[in-house]
Parts: C-alpha cells; structure tokens; sequence
C-alpha cells in the first residue's frame, strides 16, 4: 500500500536560560539513521521520515538566536522525542572607543 | 544549580510528577507493556483512520462513555485505527513517554488509554515556545466489534503505543446446524 509522502511539521518546547538553549522535538516513529539535523544561517533545520509505513515527514526549521555554539550543539533521539541543547556564546561588553571628524568647536 | 545537568536529570525528575487525573481502576485487563512491537497479524486490506475518522467512529459507535470534549480531542496526540479482519490496531504518538507512564486498560468493548503527566521544566528555563501536548491523557474508546481482551498486546516502540485487540469470534448462534426429526 503505498500514499504519497505527508510534509508535517514537528511540535516543539523551546526553553532557554542565560547559557543554555534547550529544543525538544516530537518525532515518533522516526529513527536515529534517518534523521538529519543541520544548522543553517537561516536556523536549525530539521527533518525525519516515519519508520512506521505512516508516508509522514517532519520537516522543520527553526529560527534560532544568532549567538549560539554551533560547535557544540548535543542532539539525542530517545523514545520519539529529539532534545537539542545548544550552550551560547558568552560576549563580555567590549567598550568602543568612539572618535570624531567634526572641527572642534572655537 | 548546572543547567546542562538538570536537562540529562529531566526523566528522572519527571517521574516524581504526581499522577493529576486517575480514577479508580475498572475490573479490567491492566495490560503490561513489553518492548519489542507485536506485529499485525494480517495487513492486507487495511484502511487507515486519522484523528477525523476516529472521531466519527466514535460517533458511530454511539458511544455512552464519558468522551473527551472537542477541546480534549484537539489536545490529544495522534492516533490512528485499524481494523485488519481478525484485528484492530490502534497507534498513538506518544513520543517521551516512558513504558512506566502509560496505562492500557481493555474489556470487550472498551479501550481506556491514561498517560501520566511526563511535563516538566527545569526551574531556571523561561519558556520560549510550548507546542508540545504535556500533562495527563486519558482517552477511552468504544468499540465497535467486541474483542478477546486476553488477546490483547501493547508496546511501545520509537515514541509510539501500538495495541493490537484480537476480534472475539461472531456468536455461534448462526453456525448451529439444525436437524430435521
């Protein structure tokens, strides 16, 4: 019995503190082996076919902030469920030394 | 306390989550949920049912259980129906559920499926998106064909319930051959 392929999106949770940016994404039916998972400029971009003769697709991206860690990003598949946990990039305030072209004043 | 720590420690944390909306057990089979997935016994033939078509179903099932209102059944996880001749599967997405959290209860005509609520948020998160159906379930189904409930199986595999009910036999009433005298 073959139907033709459903694009779904997943459901997510986004949760975050100040080091962390957690993401868990429903997936079930799906299997490690078939599932990718790339970080884009554009966001985190998510997709996975059922393993269940279900023709469902989860196909996501995710608009994520700009100054994560994408080098350490840690991604489990258990049960179904997918947990991304990106840490941030800490910025120490860097102050601007700020000059000026304006003549000076008399 | 170290944020990376809590979210490994979330299962463990969640299981401690009281269980908000159990009643009290019927005298039915309670159904233990082994690992590894039963496979359907016959697949030919088979018609798949979406969340609409179960909702119909129950309709047409007349269904005198107390039924979860529309606002529940939107909140309720996929799931799907199948009827394979001599069976009917039912699947529900139940993805992060533990085996421990999901309850199966059966008799002839009824499905009771409760999940306990498995939500939880580590203390020092804000949450930025929340799409995700947490907290306690509980859907019970009539069905329409009486099945064996000591046939029935359950398993979790991959984030997902399936529950194969075996049809009990049609009454034997028919299959009696009458003798002239």
């Amino acid at each position: 019995m073959s139907s033709p392929t459903n694009h779904i999106e997943p459901r997510v949770d986004i949760w975050e503190n100040e080091r962390t940016l957690f993401i868990l994404a429903e997936l079930p039916g799906v299997r490690l082996e078939n599932m990718s998972l790339l970080l884009r400029s554009n966001g985190l971009e998510l997709e996975a076919p059922r393993s269940d003769g279900t023709n469902l697709v989860y196909r996501r991206t995710l608009e994520v902030p700009r100054n994560l860690d994408g080098d350490s990003i840690d991604a489990c598949l258990r049960a179904g469920l997918l947990r991304i946990k990106i840490p941030k990039q800490s910025y120490s305030p860097v102050r601007v030394a700020v000059t000026s072209t304006d003549r000076p004043t008399s | 306390m170290n944020a990376a720590l809590m979210f490994d420690d979330l299962d463990d944390a969640t299981k401690h989550v009281v269980e908000t909306s159990a009643p009290p057990p019927r005298p039915a089979l309670r159904l233990a949920i082994p690992r590894s997935a039963p496979t359907p016994s016959n697949l030919e033939g088979v018609s798949d049912f979406d969340l609409d078509d179960i909702e119909s179903w129950e309709k047409r099932s007349a269904a005198t259980i107390p039924m979860a209102s529309r606002t529940q059944q939107r909140t309720w996880p996929r799931m799907t129906l199948r009827d394979t001749g001599c069976e009917l599967v039912v699947s529900v997405d139940l993805p992060g559920v533990a085996i421990e959290d999901v309850d199966v209860q059966v008799s002839a005509e009824v499905l009771t499926i409760r999940v306990r609520d498995t939500s939880g948020v580590p203390r020092d998160c804000t949450i930025v998106k929340k799409e995700r159906i947490t907290g306690a379930l509980e859907r019970t189904l009539k069905l329409l064909t009486r099945v064996k409930p000591e046939s029935v199986q359950a398993s979790m595999e991959l984030g997902v319930l399936t529950i194969l009910l075996g049809k009990a036999r049609k009454s034997s009433r028919q299959m009696i051959a009458v003798r002239g005298g």
